[in-house]
């Protein structure tokens, strides 16, 4: 990286001098000025765009928008603890060097690419290491995306065999965007998008960073109210206290159900400690699920689990985390309230 | 230099040269020298897309040294394809990627294109490249009736942990003749050494040097060992796996390396060392099998 800096920056000097000699021959600024800015721009194009992967690919607060870079980059071997999941995850665990973990969650990610990771990733783990399973309240309730474009992000890390509904037309026009992932960025979340977060990025300190919850009391329940309307649509669910599931949700619970029974199998022959856990929310957003809805949409998944192969944590309503500034919104949990909640599952599963 | 007997009474050379990613001129070099340095086994695999070059290279080095095909020990892999340096998840998944799930005729077809690629009309050693875990059994049971056949002297397997071994040994009839696994003084998997041992099964290491990690070239305990025995630290380490009846086939293309990494069988390392290098084990992996072979 040093290297590549001091080269440009001998470049810019060189197309300066040049600009500065042919001045000395033309006499015309803006001739030997338009000349240099062409120079400069074309001799600094390539190192340019290798510092902005460099820094796209290094910088924290980018990767809150384009996390999957992770699986691109290096990835350290004989892992104690990792954590799949989708955003809920993502937000709710964060390890400390008292650990060998990393989070492995994608937002968003479905049960099934939460278990395509883990059989592509489980070699970079230790002997009976920890698999963090976080859930979020509707998880059980979405087989795989519709938006075709949360699939893309996988055919950029994932072996086809473990991509849902694979594709060779689409991962022959991902797979030469792996090494640019400005450009990879671009293509999964749209033009649009991408500029806004990338600038987005650069001006302000992403919320989920933050030490503080940027909501009050008032936004906090406006922001939860949209998220269950948001899920209500998405799920084609009328009322959360009902206790009919519309069919395509039902067979959606049954398919991860079986789902979960591989993954403990899985886990289970290869000497694993699966843990399922269900990350805290805020109390405004808890206060909006009932407790029969939890059972049909959160608890049924584990029914038939045996206990003794795969842990269920649920931390929905625990009271430690139920101050609102632990959080960066009514959902998930800020950079404090990730610090705390991970250690409190580092304790009750015992890995310390 | 002393042939290793495999359980069905096989003969293989004690050292063999893996060939991944040879290709044209750079392997017609490699197999030159390490014929005439005594390389007798090569090792190459349907995925590497390397056996034409090497059966070429071996069909136009062979008479050179007065050698025939029946003086060398040829090793291929039953395999996903690659493409371009990627598994491309085409073959033996259940799975959307999967081109054909006609598992006999995939093998049939790959033995037969191993067979038209290396010029040869029988394979030494027929591995399965990983035990892909929708269909490794029924691929064995495959295999099983291939080498019944009799154009295969020996079938193994590879990246094979006990678990997988387990179930071939349950469920089917044959027990592999080798199990290849990346096996180094950073990855000594000690408990499937002892295990395959336990079933007279010959281990191969694949990556036996780690492309000399540096890890490797500054450890005190092989630096010291190379003085002692003035070898090299490659030297070292391959002979560290010899002592522990492991066959290792590094990879290389320099002839000066392929010289020195044979030149390994006029010195003995004593109990205290081999187990020495043992504890510089630290389950470090050059190739992660799952990424290769997800569901591993």
């Amino acid at each position: 990286m040093k290297r590549l800096i001091i080269n440009l920056f001998l470049k810019v000097c060189g197309c300066i001098l040049i600009g500065i000699i042919m001045y000395y021959f033309t006499s015309s600024i803006i001739i030997s000025a338009i000349f240099s800015v062409l120079l400069i721009a074309f001799a600094i194009a390539k190192p340019a765009y290798k510092v902005s992967n460099y820094l796209f690919r290094k910088s924290e607060r980018l990767k809150c928008y384009f996390d999957f870079t992770k699986f691109l980059d290096y990835i350290p071997q004989n892992l104690e603890i990792v954590n799949l999941g989708s955003s809920s995850g993502k937000y709710a665990l964060k390890y400390d060097n008292s650990v060998k973990g990393a989070n492995w969650a994608l937002g968003p990610q479905t049960l099934y690419y939460d278990f395509s990771i883990l059989k592509q990733y489980h070699s970079y783990l230790k002997p009976k290491a920890f698999v963090i399973v976080p859930l979020c309240p509707f998880s059980s309730c979405i087989k795989n995306f519709s938006v075709e474009r949360n699939n893309l992000k996988y055919y950029s890390f994932l072996h086809p065999a473990v991509i849902y509904e694979y594709s060779k037309e689409i991962h022959r026009t991902i797979r030469p965007l792996i090494f640019h992932p400005i450009f990879l960025s671009c293509k999964l979340l749209g033009f649009k998008s991408f500029i806004r977060s990338f600038i987005a990025s650069f001006i302000k300190l992403h919320p989920s960073n933050l030490l503080i919850n940027p909501m009050n009391e008032e936004t906090i329940e406006k922001d939860a109210e949209q998220w269950i309307n948001g899920w209500k649509t998405q799920f084609n669910i009328k009322d959360l206290e009902s206790k009919v599931i519309p069919e395509e949700t039902k067979n959606a619970i049954e398919y991860n159900i079986e789902l979960i029974s591989k993954m403990v199998e899985f886990c289970k022959e290869r000497e694993l400690n699966l843990v399922f856990i269900l990350p805290p929310v805020t109390k405004t957003l808890s206060s909006k699920f009932s407790n029969s809805f939890k059972e049909l949409f959160i608890y049924s998944l584990f029914a038939s689990i045996n206990p003794k192969e795969a842990q269920f944590l649920n931390y929905f309503d625990d009271e430690k985390f139920s101050n609102s500034d632990l959080y960066f919104n009514s959902f998930f949990l800020n950079e404090r309230g990730r610090k705390l909640f991970t250690e409190q599952v580092i304790k009750d599963i015992k890995l310390s | 230099m002393k042939n290793r007997i495999l359980h069905n009474g096989v003969e293989m050379p004690p050292i063999g040269m893996g060939t991944f990613p040879l290709r044209g001129e750079a392997m017609d070099k490699a197999v030159d020298s390490a014929l005439s340095c005594g390389y007798r086994a090569f090792d190459t695999a349907y995925g590497y897309c390397n056996d034409d070059s090497l059966g070429a290279s071996l069909q136009k080095y062979l008479g050179k040294y007065g050698l025939s095909r029946e003086n060398i020990f040829i090793t291929t892999k039953i395999g996903d394809k690659l493409d371009n340096g990627w598994p491309s998840g085409n073959y033996f998944y259940n799975s959307t990627s999967c081109e054909c799930a006609d598992i006999r005729s995939i093998i049939q077809t790959q033995i037969d294109s191993a067979c038209h690629n290396l010029q040869t009309n029988y394979i030494d050693l027929l591995l399965l490249h990983y035990p892909y875990p929708d269909y490794y059994i029924e691929i064995w049971k495959s295999l099983e009736s291939f080498y019944k056949k009799g154009t295969i002297r020996a079938i193994g397997v590879s990246n094979f942990r006990e678990r997988h071994l387990e179930q071939i040994i349950n469920r089917c009839t044959i027990t592999p003749m080798v199990n290849q696994f990346e096996h180094h003084p950073l990855n000594t998997k000690k408990s499937l050494i002892e295990y395959c041992n336990k079933l007279n099964i010959q281990i191969e290491a694949y990556s036996p040097l780690l492309m000399m990690n540096s890890k490797l070239t500054k450890s005190d305990i092989l630096a010291k060992l190379a003085t002692k025995y003035s070898k090299s630290i490659p030297q070292i380490i391959l002979r560290w796996d010899i002592q522990l009846g492991i066959i290792p086939i590094p990879k290389s293309g320099n002839p000066v390396r392929l010289k020195e990494n044979i030149d390994i069988f006029d010195f003995e390392l004593t109990e205290v060392e081999v187990n020495s290098i043992d504890c510089l084990n630290e389950n470090f992996k050059m190739l992660p099998e799952s990424i290769n072979c997800p569901g591993y």
